[in-house]
């Protein structure tokens, strides 16, 4: 056996039944990766350990919540959790996580992608002394962080479960167990499948994160104003008379505004972007099953001049047959076909609704813009006609006036109060 | 198995280990505002500079793992308020909010003594951490307000005018998990009061508008609450980080909900919510018309504007569902005959 290349850790046998499954919470992940990213700008020494917290529902474990732990070395050598502290900060957790209530359900550390190593393994069987019989260990791969499998989807994170396996050999060894004689078991990992699942809110959240986010400069704060002073040269493209005039009031009021027009724009930025990648993402899949099916050696179906049989493989330039995959692909084109609206008609009817129901809040919206707009200007006009009637009569600039004066009720006309312009 | 292999392979583990955690994940200048200078926060708080200037912080950041913990923190709370701490650190006028805390409290909004109760929970707590090596203090406290939106009430306004007597720089965060959702953006908002001679100044300068605290629509049950309070405070501006490391999981998470995001309809799952907020804005158009006829009624001005500003807003919303609709029906529309696979095809070429 390659004994240098196979981590000795490992389980030779698959995960089975009995294995739990795991439902992992993004914000697991972010903590691992939190932790990781303090660690290192900080320079602390050490390992990265921490704890996950979930619950446990027999064969259902979820990882919701993951916290740093404290280490400590003992005569050995070996790393260890520092039980007092350890033991206090998960009470912590579980006070403030009761509904659902939340038990340690495993814990999380640095390593390769070949498995679990012999010096982590005391802090993964003191867990299962003290806290729960079967720790799931997590481990994230460093080395896998930029790779392209990391790009497109797959997780630089390891599941693993425990297992207590015969010294020799795995579950295929065909020694007898001979009564009476206790065999020397061993502590080996099992790679464990698992699944992201999220809450609503969370989704809304990691969503808005994964968006938005800017990177985490400190020179932030005057980036933000960058961005302000250019802006009115965006807005200027986009035709915009309304930011010309804004930009002649005082500076907080562009700021304030610029600021508010930049967060729409940006939403509305952000939203595009994340349905054209989304798009784009389709269109990629989409290409692949083409290939995919074009790479295939021809078929009778095609071309009806070749022979009505199984098609070899040994052609150049194609794919061996794999049935499951095209049984797959058609079925996934037998549901495209269901996915349609049943009635058309009826569902042309309700998006033209929907679409009008819109518009209609369009309409109302800038109607109540129109009405303000209006008041500013019987205002401002109020404001005119009074200093011209002024100084016609010759007073300038002496408070409190004439109600019976014509255009002080032409003004309430308008719908400006008097208190208003004296308050 | 052999003792010597298992040694071997003792030693190509190290090695295999050492090598894994010498990939450099933190980008020192990306990466930045996770780093702590205990000397630095010291010394910025030997000088404080914000006892002279009320209004000397004008932003909060907040790190992505602080903000989804938040957020699921006043999620899980339902329709019950629930506090928690954020910790973090100060930098120039902007608190840096690094990392978040439950605190075992419920229904803060009605009871004054709620920060008392958690007192010791928290002291443990941040001891705790500080023996883990993590040294952030504590910069602010966060709360949710389920349904009525992020403003300060009278008693958080109480709460947080103590906490900058005795724990400045401290800041007061609120989220609504039900508008969250039903927006589908997090709805958050950072505020601080203004010092008591500050405010009666203010009052006797006989400026009678807020600062700017955005347009906010509250419920008419509510109003009452935020409009008398409304001058005691101002906002800051929220907005978050996550480190380089965060950036690359969330595209690779990013790939597992790429679906979820074509396909929402948020037209259908943001009726309700659309129409509470018509409904709020209806009302207030209405109040608003009555008082206007009461012309002794001093106090209207800009109310206009704020209305206006808030169908504006819920157009905004109406119209990116649309979009949303409209996106989905250019992308899958089916001609007849033709199924989703041509669309495929025009969408290569």
């Amino acid at each position: 056996m390659a004994a240098e290349d196979v981590n000795p850790l490992i389980s030779m046998s698959r995960a089975s039944d009995t294995s739990p499954a795991i439902q992992l919470h993004p914000l697991v992940l972010l903590t691992i990766s939190d932790c990781i990213t303090r660690h290192q700008a900080r320079q602390m020494a050490g390992p990265v350990v921490g704890a996950v917290m979930g619950q446990q529902n027999g064969q259902e474990v979820t990882m919701e919540v993951a916290f740093q732990a404290k280490l400590k070395e003992d005569k050995s050598g070996d790393m260890l959790l520092d039980d007092e502290w350890f033991s206090k900060r998960v009470e912590d957790y579980r006070d403030v996580y009761k509904q659902p209530q939340l038990e340690l359900v495993g814990w999380f550390t640095t390593g390769p992608p070949s498995g679990p190593l012999p010096f982590q393994l005391p802090i993964h069987m003191r867990l299962a002394e003290v806290y729960t019989e079967t720790p799931i260990l997590c481990v994230f791969h460093p080395s896998q962080v930029y790779t392209d499998a990391t790009a497109a989807g797959k997780l630089p994170l390891t599941l693993y479960e425990s297992v207590l396996e015969n010294a020799t050999g795995g579950p295929n060894d065909k020694a007898m167990d001979i009564d009476g004689a206790a065999q020397a078991k061993t502590l080996k990992f099992r790679e464990l499948v698992y699944t992201v699942e999220t809450g609503e809110a969370e989704m809304i959240a990691v969503d808005f994160v994964a968006r938005g986010g800017g990177n985490a400069t400190e020179g932030a704060a005057s980036e933000l104003v960058q961005t302000e002073t250019k802006l009115p040269d965006k807005q200027n493209k986009k035709g915009k008379g309304k930011t010309k005039e804004k930009e002649k009031h005082k500076e907080d009021t562009v700021v304030d505004e610029s600021n508010a027009l930049t967060v729409d724009d940006e939403e509305l930025l952000a939203s595009l972007t994340a349905k054209s990648n989304a798009i784009k993402m389709l269109s990629r899949r989409l290409d692949l099953i083409r290939t995919y099916l074009a790479s295939l050696p021809p078929s009778y179906l095609s071309d009806p001049s070749l022979p009505f049989t199984t098609p070899s493989t040994e052609t150049e330039d194609s794919l061996p047959l794999n049935h499951p995959i095209l049984r797959s692909i058609s079925a996934l084109l037998a549901r495209t076909n269901i996915l349609a609206p049943a009635d058309t008609a009826q569902f042309e009817l309700e998006s033209q609704q929907e679409a009008s129901d819109v518009q209609l809040i369009a309409l109302l919206a800038s109607m109540q813009n129109s009405v303000h707009v209006a008041k500013e200007a019987g205002r401002k006009h109020h404001i005119i006609e009074l200093s011209k009637a002024q100084s016609k009569k010759g007073i300038l600039g002496l408070p409190g006036y004439d109600t019976s004066s014509p255009y002080g009720t032409a003004a309430f006309d308008v719908g400006h109060s008097r208190g208003e312009l004296w308050g | 198995m052999d003792g010597d292999t298992i040694k071997k392979y003792g030693e190509n583990a190290l090695k295999q280990w050492e090598l894994e955690n010498s990939i450099s994940l933190a980008d020192p200048t990306r990466d930045a505002l996770y780093t702590y200078s205990s000397f630095h926060q010291k010394s910025l708080n030997t000088a404080k500079p914000w006892a002279k200037d009320p209004h000397y912080f004008t932003s909060v950041r907040i790190s992505s793992v602080a903000l989804l913990k938040m957020v699921m923190h006043a999620r899980s709370g339902g329709s019950l308020e629930v506090m928690g701490l954020m910790l973090g650190k100060i930098v120039a006028n902007t608190f840096i909010v690094t990392d978040s805390l439950r605190l075992p409290v419920e229904g803060t909004e009605t009871r004054v003594n709620a920060q008392d109760e958690a007192n010791e929970y928290m002291i443990t707590f941040l001891e705790r951490s500080r023996e883990s090596g993590q040294c952030e203090n504590a910069v602010g406290w966060y709360h949710s307000h389920p349904g009525y939106g992020c403003w300060l009430s009278g008693i958080d306004v109480g709460t947080q005018k103590t906490q900058q007597l005795y724990q400045d720089p401290f800041v007061a965060v609120v989220i609504d998990p039900d508008r969250t959702v039903s927006a589908g953006k997090v709805e958050i908002g950072a505020f601080r009061t203004y010092p008591e001679a500050y405010v009666k100044e203010k009052e006797a300068g006989g400026s009678k508008g807020r600062d700017g605290d955005g347009f906010q629509s509250i419920p008419l049950g509510k109003i009452e609450d935020f409009g008398a309070h409304a001058n005691h405070y101002y906002s800051l501006d929220v907005s978050h980080f996550k480190s380089s490391l965060d950036s690359k999981l969330l595209e690779a998470l990013w790939n597992k909900y790429w679906v979820g995001t074509l396909s929402a309809s948020p037209l259908f799952s943001n009726r309700e919510y659309g129409t509470k907020q018509i409904g709020d804005l209806a009302r207030k158009v209405k109040q608003e018309d009555v008082q206007l006829k009461n012309l002794r009624y001093s106090e209207r001005e800009g109310q206009l504007e704020k209305l206006a500003g808030q169908a504006l807003k819920i157009q905004r919303e109406e119209e990116m569902g649309l979009l949303a609709a409209s996106v989905k029906e250019k992308v899958f529309r089916f001609q007849e005959g033709n199924g989703g696979v041509v669309e495929g095809e025009e969408m290569k070429s």
